[in-house]
């Protein structure tokens, strides 16, 4: 059996005591939402730390309100929240398809936005690092995905809700000893994937916020894996359309497209998508939109499929997202 | 080494008080603390479902759970389900529509078919194989598996139904 | 005894045989009352961890454990210097060290074991024993590691190089034939390896108990090699060592081997004076490994222009890993298991076993003949497309006859094979679909061909290869002994079907104990799915010395002659006058007066058999099973990704025993043959293990898996018990190439590397949607069926 490291365990009943633990942690410490990104982590020794500070009794972090999507919520509960996915339609084939439904029990929202960057080298046992040899991610010297790197980390990221979140302009609620604060989410994370995102070691996402508007996106999420429970995203594209005029005249008035598990965070893809407002959304504009995206993006041999193949499948999964869009409005 | 400290469980309506530490995982409480071995680890990663239990009622991959933060839940493990030797109907279909081969993957897939069947009494095929798809089985490709789901729903509805309705009669 | 012919079996009407039984053990196993390896407990039990090698070859210079065994908690450690016997499970390739002595050989070797008051406290020690290693050349590519190289992996391998096992065989003329034949197609397979990734990690208990006699307890499915390997390495005499069987949470031929693992712990049991439980996490699965073999594999197959196979012409190479294992096995079925379920008239074959510093490969679920059956059915489909002939009809106008003999001597007794095909084909509506798919859509057919039991056993020996002993008292239940491994595939319902339909009575009447080597009689295991066939056959046996015993004490109640009874719903009834009848309570009174309770044995030996060539034996069987499967297959047009739809499985199992665990082994075969093709492998990097876990080894779940639509034949073979043969392992054969030959009819992509990734299918249409071909079937383009 893999064993967990020794760690402290802080159960804070509320969001000023996680806060006060981590201060006291002067930063060594970890917050667990569902445990089953971040255990898994640690089960094989990756970037442990000395204490760990569950949110789970945190009330106010657990439930949805309105427009405000606790990060404790979990994935499965989400799933199960008819209003919120009357309102967000697009929601619903991603956490259908998000991980395995045990997976999705424990697993929250929060968990899943800051999900760990994931690569072939990275996620191994201590025995499989030592034999297979360290990457920088994990205490080695250099990037095994791209050599020579040691400056920056090419794990891959695949969370499957931020690039959902972001299409719908939602934006993140993190709370640290220095106050609150409210980024959106297309400008949470920082291309590298050791670092990530903005939020700091000493910040909890709160919850995610959606803004008065979210719901006028028109989003679908679609995503290629080798099977359909457990794996994550080989690639995946999100994309949201916010029609101008009727919808059933399809045509765009903003385009917003993130391409997901290309790269160390999920890329907003601004430029692809800008060029395409004031189109129809028909076959001719879908398969240049789809091109677009392929053109687009790079993805590295992080994951089990190989780079040139996720690439095209950026374009196809884009494709397929817009004729679901398409096809609801028809 | 952080010391075990006294947790208090409610496993299968008994209370169990169990030394651990933080770092044990409710599978490690629940199957050396409390003895309860019928609960099986088969990965470590959630990846395979075996481990599965069921906290208020949902079911929860248990070696990705800590020990520690499944105080005040209710548990229910696969020992709560006979009643003696009156197997629950999740595990009579297993056994009888051939379900269970090595059954190591057993435990695990008859605890989540039974929150399954709490909250949706009639899945489909198709539901009953994406409810089941976090818990892996390498003997059975899966088909008498969700023979059994179906059978135990059946059976499950009939008992609920009243005695007098002749069309949701127990199935053989 | 000698074995009854089943001949009146096919008269008679069953009782029991052929329904529908679930498994005896399974009340234990759907309550989590079963016991595995992990389940075993004892008293003042310490926890083990091993240290494995993180090179794939290198000289051990130095260890030392003086720090570890410092360390708080910890109570002893083994390593290579305290076993000095080498074992296997073959014994002509002995080449395992309990603990590695002078060497390791590749990522995963165990170099030491401790035990330690805790899991944490002997995890923390075995990262704290030191090893000074001086690093040897690796070989980690099979064709390189054939030549002449620096430092052979063993210093056996003869001529400098790491090839382990040749195996060259010619029958007939082989180039006259080809050179003869109308069409005579020729392709290269490519196979990664796959691991039968069973979902109880291995788990074993070594106790050392008062009287200095040592027991294991481990979920094997060979008990008896474990049992002799022990005593090689302890140095024990076998009577001193009990070897007990927990509940198997899996096996498919990865607990088929006597691992370092189980001897290390029974070292340290008797070094510590403790119970010692060692619990693998599931990396060490994948590095204990013995899975399919990674390979490459040609054939070519030539035909008259009628489409009569006229020749085989075969040429296996596979990459055995550092050890041997069953790998001699291996390397001859290869070849010679594609030896049906057609006529050959010319054969030839060529095998190669290398040792690399990988991972041991060994027996896997169709064991050898899994890739070969792939590469021959992907040419006769060749074949089929030049011919122009439809492949069932070329496949059932080649098909082997039943009782006759191979060219290579094997003795062909029941065949179900024709009503296999022609059941296949007309309930998958093959005429309809065959021909009118639209393109990305496509049917298949693919055969397969199984020992039902090695005749051979492997450590040569006239012992019987089952034997099942029945004990009755006064309570009326029947204890039925065997060492026969239940692993999940229903063994031991076999044994209490086999009895209750002998003896008459229900089937909780019977229990079976089938753990303990202190108190079963020999059984050479759960592999060469030769359970069914003879334990099936030894069960059956010692039921029949039951029934006489009964039969004389109803003679002497009744004065009826014992001849004429019959045994039905518990009761002893004359044929000829249904009202001289008793129960079976009465009759069995009277059996034990003056006797006590009675004692019968059961065995079963395979009969004589077989060519005097070298290698005659390999794949020798008492029966074999025939099979034919129809598939179809989707493939996703955009994204290559290939889904099988629909399976028609036709297997010929003699006769199903047991319908339900029938239905069950074809459908898991099925499952874990498709894994095979469409998503499992184990990738390497170097030589080490790089995807050891579920999430990145693709087990296929419910979402993958098709329809499967089970059609079990029933050719009674007459040696078989009731007629029955294997069904656990040979349905795995057909479900690859009829999956191969479905996408090519689909897309006109022949898959010669397996497994078939998202990304070679988009490879492959894209370059069709390049070329302008377009995307339509052969057959449009005036390329064949």
């Amino acid at each position: 059996m893999l064993i967990l490291p020794e760690f402290k365990l802080e159960r804070p009943k509320s969001l000023a005591e996680a806060l006060d633990a981590a201060r006291r942690a002067d930063g060594k410490c970890d917050f667990l939402g569902g445990g089953t990104d971040l255990l898994c982590n640690y089960k094989w020794g990756i970037n442990t730390r000395p204490v760990v500070i569950s949110l789970r009794g945190i009330a106010e972090m657990n439930r949805r309100d309105g427009r405000r999507v606790g990060g404790g919520v979990t994935l499965a509960s989400l799933e199960r929240d008819a209003d919120f996915l009357d309102a967000f339609p697009g929601f619903r084939g991603a956490l259908a398809r998000l991980a395995s439904p045990l997976i999705r029990e424990t697993g929250t929202v929060a968990g899943n936005i800051l999900l760990d960057t994931r690569c072939i080298w990275l996620n191994q046992t201590e025995f499989a690092r030592k034999a297979l040899g360290n990457c920088l991610k994990a205490d080695g010297p250099e990037c095994r995905v791209v050599k020579g790197s040691t400056d920056r980390c090419y794990a891959n990221y695949s969370g499957d809700t931020a690039p959902l979140f972001m299409v719908h302009g939602a934006s993140a609620r993190l709370a640290s000893p220095r106050g609150e604060r409210s980024v959106p989410l297309t400008s949470f994370f920082r291309i590298d994937g050791i670092t990530r995102f903005v939020k700091e070691r000493d910040e909890v996402l709160v919850s995610l916020d959606m803004p008065p508007d979210a719901a006028e996106i028109r989003s679908s999420y679609q995503k290629l894996r080798v099977r359909e429970a457990w794996d994550f995203a080989e690639v995946a594209t999100a994309v949201g359309v916010r029609f101008d005029g009727p919808a059933s005249k399809k045509r765009i008035g903003e385009l917003r497209i993130v391409a997901n598990a290309v790269a160390s965070i999920p890329l907003w893809l601004e430029d692809v998508a800008k060029p395409f407002a004031g189109r129809t959304l028909d076959e001719a504009t879908i398969d240049a939109i789809g091109d677009s995206v392929t053109a687009a993006v790079q993805p590295v041999r992080a994951t089990w499929l190989p780079p040139s193949y996720r690439k095209q499948m950026a374009g196809v999964m884009a494709k397929r997202a817009l004729r679901e869009i398409a096809a609801g409005v028809a | 080494m952080p010391n075990k400290s006294l947790v208090t469980l409610r496993v299968n309506g008994a209370t169990y008080e169990v030394a651990v530490r933080p770092h044990d995982t409710l599978a490690q409480a629940l199957r050396e603390g409390c003895g309860l071995t019928g609960t099986k680890v088969g990965c470590d990663l959630g990846t395979c479902g075996c481990c599965t239990v069921i906290a208020d009622g949902r079911p929860v991959l248990s070696c990705l759970t800590l020990a520690l933060e499944a105080e005040g839940k209710d548990l229910r493990t696969i020992e709560s389900l006979a009643r003696g030797a009156e197997l629950h109907p999740v595990q009579e279909a297993f056994a009888t529509c051939g379900g269970s081969q090595c059954g190591y993957c057993t435990p695990g897939f008859v605890m989540t078919t039974v929150s399954l069947l709490e909250h949706e009494p009639s899945p489909s095929r198709e539901r009953i194989k994406d409810a089941i798809s976090g818990n892996l089985c390498r003997c059975t490709g899966y088909v008498k598996i969700i023979d059994a789901v179906e059978r135990a729903a059946g059976r499950l509805r009939a008992a609920r139904a009243p005695a007098d309705h002749p069309s949701l009669q127990p199935q053989g | 005894m000698t074995p009854e012919t089943g001949a009146a079996d096919a008269k008679e009407e069953f009782k029991v045989v052929g329904s529908r039984q679930p498994l005896v053990d399974s009340w234990k196993k759907v309550t989590g009352a079963a016991v595995y390896g992990d389940d075993v407990r004892f008293p003042n039990m310490l926890a083990c961890r091993v240290l494995r090698s993180t090179l794939p070859h290198a000289k051990i210079v130095r260890i030392d454990t003086s720090r570890a065994a410092a360390m708080p908690g910890v109570r002893g450690i083994v390593t290579g210097a305290d076993a000095k016997a080498r074992f296997g499970v073959l014994p002509i390739s002995q080449d395992e060290e309990a603990l590695c002595i002078e060497k390791v050989r590749y990522v995963g070797d165990i170099v030491a074991a401790v035990a330690a008051d805790d899991e944490a406290a002997a995890a923390a020690a075995a990262a704290a024993i030191e090893v000074v290693y001086e690093r040897l050349p690796e070989y980690t590519d099979m064709k390189k590691s054939a030549e002449r190289v620096a430092a052979p992996i063993h210093e056996w391998t003869s001529d400098g190089s790491n090839v382990q096992k040749r195996v060259d065989q010619h029958f007939g003329d082989v180039p006259g034939a080809l050179a003869s034949a109308a069409v005579a197609p020729k392709a290269t397979f490519r196979f990664m390896g796959v691991g039968h990734q069973f979902t109880e990690p291995h788990a074993v208990v070594g106790v050392p108990e008062p009287d200095g006699r040592i027991s294991l307890y481990t979920p094997t499915q060979v008990p008896h090699y474990v049992h002799k390997a022990l005593a090689k390495v302890l140095e024990m005499p076998m009577h001193r060592i009990r070897v007990f069987r927990t509940a198997v949470g899996g096996g498919f031929g990865g607990k088929s081997d006597p691992f370092p693992h189980e001897m290390a712990v029974c070292l340290l049991a008797r070094k510590v004076g403790r119970p010692v439980k060692l619990v693998f996490d599931r990396e060490e699965v994948f590095l204990t490994n013995r899975g399919r073999h990674p390979g490459e594999i040609s054939a070519q197959i030539g035909f008259d222009a009628h489409g009569k196979i006229l020749a085989y012409d075969l040429d296996a190479w596979i990459d055995g890993g550092a050890y041997a294992s069953f790998g001699v096995v291996t390397t001859y079925y290869n070849g010679t298991l594609s030896q049906g379920p057609y006529r050959i008239p010319n054969f030839r074959y060529s095998g190669r076993r290398v040792y690399t510093n990988k991972a041991p490969c060994g027996a896997m679920r169709g064991h050898g003949a899994v890739n070969c059956r792939y590469a021959v059915e992907s040419v006769i489909d060749m074949a089929c497309e030049e011919l122009k002939i439809d492949p069932i009809e070329l496949r059932l106008l080649n098909a082997l006859p039943a009782h006759t003999k191979t060219l290579n001597g094997y003795r062909i007794t029941s065949n179900g094979i024709v009503e296999c095909l022609t059941r296949a084909r007309d309930e998958s509506g093959w005429a309809a679909k065959k021909g009118k798919l639209p393109f990305g859509k496509g049917i298949g057919v693919g055969c397969g061909f199984f020992i039902s039991g090695s005749a051979l056993p492997i450590h040569k020996s006239r012992t019987p290869q089952s034997t099942v002993h029945l004990k009755i008292d006064v309570d009326g239940g029947i204890t039925a002994h065997s060492m026969g491994a239940e692993i999940g595939q229903g063994s031991d319902t076999v044994i209490a079907i086999a009895v209750a339909e002998i003896l008459g009575v229900p089937m909780d009447f019977i229990r079976v104990r089938s753990e303990d080597s202190d108190t079963a009689p020999l059984d050479l295991g759960a592999y060469s799915s030769r359970g069914c066939f003879m334990i099936g056959n030894a069960a059956r046996e010692a039921a029949i010395v039951v029934r006489e015993k009964l039969a004389r004490a109803a003679e002497r109640v009744t004065g009826h002659p014992a001849g004429d009874f019959e045994f039905a719903d518990a009761r002893v009834t004359a044929r000829s006058d249904r009202k001289v009848s008793l129960s079976y309570f009465e009759a069995l009174t009277e059996a034990l007066a003056d006797h006590g309770a009675i004692a019968a044995s059961g065995w079963y030996q395979a009969p004589r058999m077989g060519s005097d060539y070298k290698g005659a034996g390999a794949g020798l069987a008492p029966a074999y099973s025939m099979s034919a499967f129809v598939a179809e297959v989707d493939v996703d047009l955009e994204t290559g990704i290939v889904r099988c739809t629909g399976v028609w499985a036709a297997h010929d199992c003699g006769r199903a025993i047991n319908r339900l665990s029938v239905e069950g082994q074809i459908e898991g075969c099925v499952h874990m043959g498709l894994g095979q093709v469409l998503g499992e492998e184990m990738r390497y990097s170097g030589g080490r293990v790089s995807n050891p876990s579920f999430l990145d080894y693709k087990i296929l779940g419910p979402k993958e898996m098709p329809d499967v639509r089970v059609l079990v034949v029933e050719s009674n073979d007459k040696e078989g018990p009731f007629g029955a043969k294997e069904s656990g392992e040979g349905p795995l054969l057909p479900i690859l190439p009829a999956v191969g030959n479905a996408l090519y009819n689909a897309i006109g992509m022949r898959a010669t590397s397996l497994p078939v990734t998202p990304d070679q299918v988009f490879a492959h249409l894209s370059k069709l949607r390049k070329s302008g071909a377009g995307f339509r079937k052969t057959w449009e383009t005036g390329q064949g069926c």
